[in-house]
């Protein structure tokens, strides 16, 4: 029988499996955009996952730690769900990440019934951090989780758009394990009320990406 | 350095929208109100010192009562110059708010960070139910025609625009180019200007905001050429967002101007007046 830990270890293992039956496979939020649109390379990629982190990955796993914390104290999501939202510039990002909160919530429900009252359809980073806060895994457990989630997702869409291979496509994730770690220490020193990010590109993308001729991803 | 604060008021009387200047601190100027020929009252505001000196804490409020309409715009760029390093960071505070049945146009020049300049511009929006907005900015690398970009030390940007109280756009970045490497696609990439635009009116219909953001994209398109990327997308609710990265001011300028156009056309079935000055 295998102890508490043990037991939490292996449930946040499957939910942050970016392979998670909630549809996440099929959004890039406006990498496909920007990698048709020539502004994204393979040669550029490692650094931009990199950047990547300590912007648009950074904020995000403010509002997830955030959300950890609201369910640790029993309180409600909706007013930092309302704020994460008016981030969100770009609509089929906000829109992406608003069904993919909405599977999960759905998902977490079905396979722990007693939460499911307790869980509201969030952005996915709040209702990853508030369900895993339910769950009584640990904040940094929590964020380092849904960030490998979130980089390993990216590093899926690259390979289907760009000429990437599964090994390499593994190094990539394996040599960006000491930035999450990073990631997941700073978000301490932020709070949803100072943390920001400059992501005008990757936004504009997102924006510009229902225009695209051709898609592989629906955002 | 300089504590100083601008305070207006615009309201309806007999049909036209009078300006009210409730304080006014140097080196806040604001010109005199004109009309222009869509019944707007146009002002200009001039900073008398030139630009923002290092450790300024400058506050600009603008209240626009019942059915005020009125333009804001600057007689030119907004220049963040040098800080000695003794001084708190110059900020900017601005607080807009519009009341029901009015339009507020905020239209300032681009934002200039000159080489060793740290500023934070920090600014709230609230719209009234039946309230419009049409807000613009633009943020350069630097002195660009100087050879100068990303030369400053911090720009921080902070806006919130709130629909009825609730957050509606919300944007908040700080660039500092010593940490930051702006040159990655995650950030400017090859670009040297940034634009947004923000066009608002609490209560629209969504449906006339989706046919917006799609008239928009269609611009979007053409505007965006090897050295101009454009796109346009609605907001949570009651308005539209535009972005644009350009590698130059004019090109950020164009953009802007024609956005304008068409939301001023869509949403207000009137057209866009150019402020009186040449861009």
């Amino acid at each position: 029988m295998p102890s508490s830990t043990d037991l939490q270890l292996l449930r946040l293992l499957q939910l942050a499996d970016s392979a998670l039956p909630v549809g996440a496979l099929v959004h890039s939020y406006g990498l496909e955009a920007l990698i048709e649109e020539g502004y994204l390379t393979l040669p550029d990629l490692f650094h931009h996952l990199r950047a990547t982190l300590s912007e648009n990955l950074l904020f995000e796993a403010v509002f997830c730690r955030r959300a950890h914390e609201l369910a640790s104290q029993g309180e409600d999501i909706t007013e930092l769900d309302q704020h994460f939202s008016a981030f969100r510039l770009a609509r089929e990002s906000r829109e992406a990440s608003l069904l993919l909160g909405k599977r999960f919530v759905a998902l977490v429900s079905a396979l722990e019934p007693e939460l499911g009252a307790r869980l509201k359809n969030t952005h996915f980073a709040l209702a990853f951090g508030y369900a895993c806060g339910l769950l009584g895994f640990s904040m940094a457990d929590t964020v380092g989780a849904f960030l490998h989630q979130s980089i390993s997702g990216t590093v899926s869409v690259c390979q289907r758009i760009l000429k990437l291979g599964q090994r390499e496509a593994a190094q990539i994730i394996w040599d960006l394990k000491p930035d999450i770690l990073e990631t997941v220490n700073r978000t301490a020193r932020y709070s949803t009320d100072d943390v920001g990010c400059f992501a005008h590109l990757p936004e504009l993308a997102s924006m510009r990406h229902p225009i695209l001729t051709t898609r592989l991803f629906v955002s | 350095m300089t504590d100083a604060t601008l305070s207006l008021r615009f309201v309806l009387s007999e049909g036209k929208t009078v300006l009210n200047v409730l304080r006014q601190e140097p080196p806040w100027r604001a010109l005199r109100a004109f009309r222009n020929s869509s019944n707007e009252a146009l002002i200009h505001l001039h900073n008398v010192s030139g630009g923002v000196l290092g450790g300024d804490q400058l506050r600009l409020d603008a209240t626009l009562d019942e059915s005020a309409q009125a333009q804001i715009t600057a007689v030119g760029a907004t220049r963040i110059y040098r800080a000695a390093e003794t001084k708190p960071t110059a900020c900017q505070l601005t607080r807009l708010c519009v009341s029901s049945g009015a339009l507020l146009e905020y239209l300032p020049d681009t934002v200039i960070p000159f080489a060793g300049s740290r500023f934070e511009q920090r600014s709230e929006v609230r719209l009234a139910h039946g309230a419009g907005l049409i807000w613009w900015e633009s943020v350069s690398a630097g002195r660009i025609a100087s050879g100068e970009s990303f030369a400053f030390e911090k720009l921080l940007v902070d806006t919130t625009i709130f629909a009825l109280g609730k957050p509606i756009a919300k944007e908040r970045y700080s660039l500092q180019p010593v940490c930051q490497q702006l040159s990655l696609p995650t950030r400017f990439g090859k670009f040297l200007y940034s634009s947004t635009m923000y066009v608002c009116l609490v209560g629209r219909k969504p449906s006339d905001w989706t046919e917006l953001e799609h008239e928009m994209n269609t611009t979007a398109e053409k505007l965006s050429t090897t050295g101009a990327m454009w796109g346009a997308s609605t907001l949570v609710s009651d308005g539209v967002v535009i972005r644009g990265m350009t590698q130059n001011g004019r090109d950020a300028q164009e953009g802007l101007t024609a956005m304008w156009r068409i939301a001023k056309e869509r949403i207000w079935e009137r057209p866009a007046v150019a402020p009186r000055k040449i861009y």
